[in-house]
């Protein structure tokens, strides 16, 4: 593997990690009785950030590195549901999440502005739902790597 | 310094953190509330506790991750199987979700104390143990049995020195 491609790769970990902290950050403020917004404003902007940028650095790895060169040996290896399964589940999965960050990111705007119980907690099942979706992917990132043998 | 010296230091911090940080919250919250009510002083240290804990959890979890993203890279995925490592994954994630479940109110504040501070000292502990043969289904064993038993000496703790609201 190339020093760039083994840079996307560890980029795409390390920047969809801040985005899970930042997402779970988010939460953990927004479902205060007085949230702070100008951290709550922060981490949402961070969770986005983060999540499009992993979204772009391991799209780059997979495409470039992944389907070539490490799918053909989970695959043919020991536990080929890594890549049937998860890596399948986890690429689909991924592509909702920015999605959710930017309504989660709206969300929190509007609430910043209005006082409203029930957007307060549609925007915290938003937010909860990147959150665990977000748990989910970087788990199954660990079993695909466990796959490669 | 190479990255695993790196990380083995990023890793240490954020356990020295979190550990501490649930040492001192049970600490502070005791204390704070021995005259029966949290005064805004004993609450922005309380809300201080909980910052450094968050940032050890953030750096306890980055640094694992950097140690499957190094192991995956140099092609030591045996890492990977390792039954401590995943218990200690198991635990880690059940110190995110009790910290939510906390902040919602929806686990009673003893039970939600017991198992943050059990389990931050688990994964001190699985962390410390050297390589062998573990069993998941003792360690697991073992940390109910330990969120049990630190459950009930919170609640003597709490009963002998916070005066109860009738």
């Amino acid at each position: 593997m190339s020093q760039f491609l083994a840079t996307a790769l560890v980029l795409h970990v390390v920047l969809g990690l801040i985005a899970l902290g930042a997402i779970h950050l988010t939460f953990m403020q927004v479902i205060r009785k007085q949230p702070p917004w100008g951290i709550v404003v922060a981490a949402a902007w961070t969770a986005l950030l983060g999540f499009l940028l992993s979204w772009m650095t391991g799209a780059y790895y997979y495409v470039v590195h992944y389907g070539v060169a490490v799918k053909p040996r989970i695959v043919s290896g020991e536990f080929p549901w890594a890549h049937k399964i998860f890596m399948e589940a986890k690429e689909h999965v991924f592509l909702l999440i920015p999605f959710l960050a930017v309504v989660a990111l709206f969300a929190v705007y509007a609430l910043r502005e209005v006082e409203n119980p029930a957007l307060k907690s549609a925007a915290s099942a938003i937010i909860a739902t990147t959150l665990v979706l977000g748990v989910l992917v970087a788990a199954a990132g660990v079993i695909v790597s466990g796959g490669v043998r | 310094m190479d990255w695993y010296t790196f990380l083995i230091i990023t890793h240490i911090i954020g356990t020295v953190l979190g550990v501490g940080g649930a040492t001192f919250a049970e600490v502070h919250l005791i204390r704070a509330l021995r005259d029966g009510t949290m005064s805004r002083d004993e609450n922005s240290i309380m809300q201080a506790t909980y910052a450094i804990l968050r940032v050890g959890f953030f750096l306890l979890i980055l640094s694992g991750f950097g140690f499957f993203v190094l192991a995956r890279l140099e092609e030591h995925t045996g890492l990977l199987y390792s039954i401590k490592l995943w218990a200690k994954l198991g635990i880690v994630g059940i110190i995110g979700v009790n910290a939510v479940l906390l902040q919602l109110r929806w686990i009673p504040l003893l039970w939600g104390s017991a198992i943050a501070f059990t389990s931050w000292y688990a994964a001190l502990i699985l962390g410390a143990l050297g390589r062998g043969e573990y069993s998941f289904f003792w360690i697991y064993a073992v940390y109910i049995a330990a969120i049990i038993i630190v459950y009930f000496v919170l609640r003597a703790i709490h009963a002998r020195y916070i005066p109860h609201k009738h």
